[in-house]
């Protein structure tokens, strides 16, 4: 009893995930049976690691719901206001849906969440910082092992969809994606809003986000896409993307870090900023909106995205203000009020509507 | 019999892990050892029950788990000041833990994501074409363009490390840096 010997945990779970493993790949044969039986009557200890270890295995085919299944009953979907403990008792109603509704999140504390994942993606992300960028002739080619995968927010809503390749969506107020992972690409078909990617380093799989007629391809970087109809704004805050215009013949845009891309139907204006400034074109992903001398008009265009009740200026004149400031995404009434004590700005609110007008 | 020593071990003991992997890790000074301690508690649990099986399981399992850690204190030079000043506390921590609790199916389901989400990147995907595509080893190994051997070794360690993050719930317990250790270990396994 002086000095237990040392227990040998590790060799013996290690031992156990190596036979878990083999009958994982197929049946054992007779003598393999019997040496992993024999092992098994060496001691309680290897009997219970084994016990242990193949339940876990059985209850890993759980993770299916994750590729085909509910989404509602996902960890990664927060109901606003409620701790992650109580979300344990959100609504686990309204079966039967054809695709994946994400609860509206929005509060301080979702934001802060939604910042804490990402910090620990991003070295997946920096750890893979090569980037290159390859030809499209393998596109589409390779067979389709995901279904096509549908993901939307509601109005004022973000969410946060991790990718069995390690790479991860993060969804902006009232957008649509659909996921097709396959041998040969990672596909992202963005139908509406915008979303974040911070993609894992896969050569072989390029990163595709199709939004209109543009396709965006990246490998290991970070970057988001938003679309408006036909309009999409391409804003990258690390690596490299390649944007292409599917739509008619015209060189391929490569956009490097600190790059903004705005495209529609005629073309596409490319802004160089400092990364700083392209961060704040994301802020959307800790619940904040960033304005820098911003008329008024675009500032309410940006606050309608996260809102139903929507703001409408009747004045040129209050139209053309220039704002500044950072403001919560969900706090429009800290906007109005700042609006109103600054400029001469009347704000009459209506029932289903919030109207701007000069004094 | 009506059920088998194994099944019973898990629904009785293993259930408990998490509440267990706290109360260890409160007890006992050094957190590296803290699934050692884990293993040896479960062995003489094992032992006891394969000849008698305990009524009451749960304040079996915690009382073995004292006993142990008392054992190991006296024995070692280590003073615990947790243990020696707080043993009423740990008592109550046991009473609040119940394995319906533990394995309600939607705790179960974030759990599962969770540790599912810190596996490393090549493991993950090994994971998920087997469990979630159902893909069998041969055919990830094929789709992945890795030899056979290196998928069977990739579920292997998704093994360890899911039932690591899974039963201990440590994803919920302990910040982010403290997963370094695990994989640590793990590639020392490998090698070893």
């Amino acid at each position: 009893m002086e000095c237990t010997p040392k227990p040998n945990r590790t060799q013996i779970e290690l031992k156990v995930s190596e036979w878990l493993a083999r009958q994982d790949r197929g049946a054992l044969s007779q003598a393999e049976r019997a040496e992993l039986q024999a092992w098994l009557e060496e001691s309680a200890g290897h009997k219970v690691a084994y016990i242990r270890m193949e339940a876990m295995w059985g209850t890993a085919n759980k993770l299916k719901v994750l590729g085909s299944g509910d989404w509602r009953e996902s960890p990664y979907f927060k109901v606003p206001g409620q701790s992650p403990n109580s979300s344990d008792t959100a609504d686990l109603g309204r079966k039967g849906d054809q695709h994946h509704t994400i609860t509206a999140s929005g509060g301080v504390a979702e934001g802060r969440s939604l910042s804490v994942s990402f910090h620990h993606t991003r070295h997946w992300a920096t750890a893979a910082a090569v980037l290159v960028v390859v030809g499209l002739s393998s596109y589409g080619v390779g067979t389709r092992l995901f279904d096509s995968n549908r993901y939307t927010t509601p109005v004022g809503g973000t969410a946060s969809v991790p990718m069995p390749d390690g790479s991860k969506v993060t969804l902006n107020t009232n957008s649509e994606i659909r996921i097709a992972v396959t041998a040969s690409e990672r596909r992202i078909d963005l139908q509406r809003g915008e979303a974040f990617f911070v993609v894992a380093k896969d050569l072989k799989r390029p990163f595709v986000v199709l939004a209109s007629d543009r396709r965006v391809t990246a490998l290991g970087t970070q970057f988001s896409v938003r679309r408006d109809g036909g309009n999409i704004r391409v804003a990258v805050t690390e690596g490299t993307v390649k944007v292409e215009n599917l739509g008619s013949p015209s060189p391929d845009i490569q956009l490097m870090a600190g790059s903004i891309a705005n495209a529609d139907k005629t073309g596409v204006v490319v802004q160089e900023k400092q990364i700083p400034e392209v961060e704040d074109a994301l802020s959307w992903r800790t619940g904040c909106v960033v304005f820098h001398k911003t008329p008024l008009a675009d500032a309410v265009a940006e606050f309608n995205r996260y809102s139903e009740r929507k703001i409408v200026i009747q004045d040129p004149a209050v139209a053309a203000i220039r704002i500044g400031g950072n403001f919560r995404t969900d706090n429009v009434d800290a906007f109005l009020r700042l609006v109103q004590a600054t400029f001469p700005v009347n704000v009459i609110r209506q029932n289903d509507r919030i109207v701007l007008t000069g004094n | 019999m009506d059920e088998t020593l194994e099944h019973w071990f898990l629904r009785e003991i293993v259930a408990h892990e998490a509440a267990l992997m706290r109360y260890i890790s409160r007890a006992w000074p050094d957190r590296n050892e803290a699934h050692d301690i884990r293993q040896e508690i479960y062995t003489k649990v094992f032992e006891a029950a394969a000849a008698v099986r305990p009524t009451l399981p749960r304040q079996f399992l915690f009382t073995i788990a004292r006993n142990l850690i008392l054992d190991k204190l006296r024995h070692g030079k280590i003073v615990s000041i947790e243990l020696h000043g707080d043993l009423e506390s740990l008592n109550v921590l046991i009473d609040t833990v119940s394995p319906e609790r533990m394995f309600g199916a939607r705790q179960e389901l974030r759990r599962l994501t969770r540790a599912f989400q810190l596996l490393p990147p090549l493991c993950r995907e090994i994971v998920w074409r087997r469990k979630v595509e159902e893909l069998p080893q041969k055919e990830v190994a094929s789709l992945l363009g890795i030899n056979e051997r290196a998928v069977e070794r990739g579920v292997a360690r998704g093994i360890r490390l899911l039932s690591e993050y899974f039963y201990g719930n440590r994803v919920l317990t302990e910040s982010p840096g403290d997963r370094q250790p695990i994989a640590d270990e793990d590639e020392h396994g490998m090698h070893s």
